[in-house]
């Protein structure tokens, strides 16, 4: 059979690059998942610095409004107490007094980290003291020094610083919102091109998944039709054979039964001759009464023993010719009939095979024995019972001189079949005749019992049909043993022939 | 047997001929007898001759199976199919022992099948059966 190897079965290498390929996108995707985590978790930090720097920047954006709050409130106050001498107004004047002690403090607090801010701290500090000296807070000590310069109207400085202050902090804001969308932007830059990447890696594998699955159904198509073209060769082939096999069979039938036209002649005229014969002695004895001389001492030795012996002769081979014909068609016949499986007790088999031999095996002294119980087969029966019945046939007659014939039949199960067994104790055969015995018109050993050679051919025959085969085991001089191998379940692939 | 009824004997073998025409002088049978070698002489004889046995006088065909131009069973199947010949008895006298062959004869409308036994003395007792059968067999008389 040619096989059509297919082009598109993918090679071994085809199947490593695939693997290969599908890694390296496995890896990729995964590499820019974890990319974009690990950036997402950077630019969170960055952002939540941002967004503290920022809350920074109002806290002090606040502080500074309510620094100059409390400024301008304590100036109101103490403006108020020139006209109300009252404890309310020193109360308020002492609240907005602290209120600025404490937002001064705050403000220090939180520009520790802007030395610009910081820069301007001590003359707010200072600008607010004389506010509150002109309150007639009393100076706390230290802070006052001798460098210490008075302004017009520390009101007004403390505006224009905190404007001053205030305006820094709102360049600040400024810059730090600015560089928060920046962080922003670039995080979803990163997401977009992580995006991107996810599908493009995607489309990667969806496109080599496709390209191997292809393959792999074109491979698998491939295979199913190289599977059938196997099934079709071995339906060939076996076609084939069994067409020679029934050419065979045809070809014994005709032969046997054209020869079998002439064997009628010779036979026939033989007995015509023979009864011409006869009437030629009969005149031999009339010519004989007459003149005992006139016919010749070898003429009247033809007549009375040459032409007889050679009628004899042939005759005797005519008749063994017939025989053998008989023998091929049988033979040819066996392989023409239908076999029919059926579910057989091989112990009941064997025992009517014994009984229908009987006469036999007690004129030969002889005795069967069947060893343990024997297996149901599902088989052919007659085939079945031809073998038996033929297998303990030879051993009673090729039983030993010196002893009567002991027959032993037992089954042992194989794993594809059953082992049938004839044992027995007679003259063996010859190692060098254990194939030949199984040809036909062959036989082994001496000559002392009829027969045509026809036996263990048909046998082997019908082992064959059934799909089984026929074994021998023997010593020349103790005994032999026949196997007869069978499927337990005959299947059947007769041929209509 | 009726003096009058024709045996025609189609055999392509000159020995069984010989044989089977000994065996039936044998057995008393003086009817006359025609022999064909093969299938087609026979059939036009039996057929298209205007002098044949068909339009002259009853009619008994001994049969051989196996002849060198076509089958005896296709010309026993042509006998059987034609309106004027099928009454005619056909013996079946041939080597074949075959089931299948014996039943395809009968099923055909061969009257008597008769198989040829090698030994000579079995042969020589079935044509003088088939004598005493053709001595007490009435042939249907043609156009009747």
């Amino acid at each position: 059979m040619t096989a059509t190897a297919s082009p598109a079965l993918p090679t071994l290498a085809d199947q490593r690059r695939f693997r290969r390929s599908i890694a390296v996108f496995m890896a990729t995707g995964f590499a820019a998942l974890l990319g974009v985590v690990i950036s997402a978790a950077v630019l969170m930090v960055m952002n939540q610095r941002q967004t503290r720097l920022i809350n920074h920047t109002f806290q002090v954006e606040r502080e500074i409004a309510s620094l100059r709050f409390a400024a301008t409130r304590l100036v109101a106050a103490n403006l108020r107490r020139t006209q109300d001498l009252t404890p309310a107004a020193q109360a308020a004047i002492e609240e907005a007094r602290q209120q600025l002690d404490r937002s001064l403090a705050e403000l220090g607090a939180l520009t520790r980290d802007n030395p610009r801010q910081q820069a301007r701290m001590p003359l707010l500090g200072r600008t607010a003291v004389q506010i509150e000296l002109q309150a007639g807070i009393p100076v706390r000590d230290g802070l006052i020094d001798d460098s210490y310069v008075f302004v017009q109207r520390p009101n007004d400085l403390v505006v224009r610083l905190t404007n001053v202050m205030q305006g820094e902090e709102e360049a600040l804001l400024a810059r730090r919102t600015q560089e928060q969308r920046k962080i922003e932007r670039g995080f979803y830059i990163i997401l977009g091109m992580t995006g991107l990447l996810l599908l493009v890696v995607g489309g990667l594998t969806t496109a080599s998944l496709y390209s191997y699955t292809s393959e792999l159904s074109a491979s698998r198509k491939a295979l199913r039709q190289a599977n059938t073209g196997l099934e079709a060769a071995v339906q060939a082939r076996t076609a084939q054979l069994q067409r020679a096999n029934s050419e065979i069979q045809r070809f014994a039938y005709i032969v046997s039964h054209d020869l079998r036209s002439p064997l009628v002649n010779v036979m026939g005229f033989t007995a015509e001759m023979e009864s011409a014969i006869r009437a030629l002695d009969d005149l031999l004895i009339e010519a004989n009464a007459d003149r005992p001389d006139a016919v010749p001492e070898d003429t009247r030795r033809i007549l009375r023993q040459d032409m007889p012996e050679a009628i004899h002769f042939i005759r005797s081979s005519t008749e063994k010719m017939d025989r053998l014909i008989n023998a091929i068609l049988r033979l040819s016949r066996l392989g023409r009939r239908d076999l029919m499986p059926e579910w057989l007790d091989l112990n009941t088999l064997v025992r009517e095979a014994i009984d229908s031999l009987r006469i036999s095996i007690d004129e030969a002294g002889g005795t069967v024995e069947i060893m343990g119980t024997l297996p149901q087969i599902f088989c052919d029966r007659i085939a079945i019972e031809q073998i038996i019945a033929n297998l303990i046939e030879n051993a009673v007659k090729y039983a030993h001189h010196d002893r009567p014939p002991h027959i032993r039949i037992s089954a042992t199960n194989q794993d594809d079949g059953i082992a049938l067994h004839v044992a027995d104790n007679g003259r063996g055969i010859d190692p060098r005749d254990h194939e030949r015995i199984f040809d036909l018109f062959r036989r082994s050993g001496a000559q002392d019992r009829s027969g045509e050679g026809i036996g263990l051919a048909h046998v082997r025959a019908l082992a064959y049909r059934l799909n089984g085969t026929v074994s021998l085991d023997s010593t020349p001089g103790t005994g032999s043993t026949f196997t007869l191998h069978v499927p337990r379940h005959f299947t059947g692939n007769q041929d209509p022939s | 047997m009726t003096q009058n009824v024709t045996i025609i004997m189609i055999e392509d073998d000159e020995g069984h001929a010989t044989l089977i025409e000994k065996n039936i002088r044998r057995a008393g049978i003086a009817n006359q007898i025609h022999h064909f070698r093969d299938g087609t002489s026979a059939l036009e004889f039996l057929v298209n001759t205007p002098g044949g046995p068909l339009r002259e006088g009853p009619t008994l065909i001994l049969l051989d199976l196996n002849l060198p131009d076509m089958s005896g069973t296709d010309i026993l199947a042509i006998i059987k199919a034609d309106p004027e010949l099928r009454r005619t008895p056909v013996v079946v006298l041939t080597t074949t022992d075959d089931r299948l062959e014996i039943e395809r004869c009968y099923d055909l409308g061969c009257n008597v099948y008769i198989t040829k036994p090698v030994n000579y003395e079995n042969f020589a007792a079935a044509i003088r059966q088939l004598g005493l059968f053709l001595s007490v067999i009435t042939v249907a008389q043609p156009g009747a």
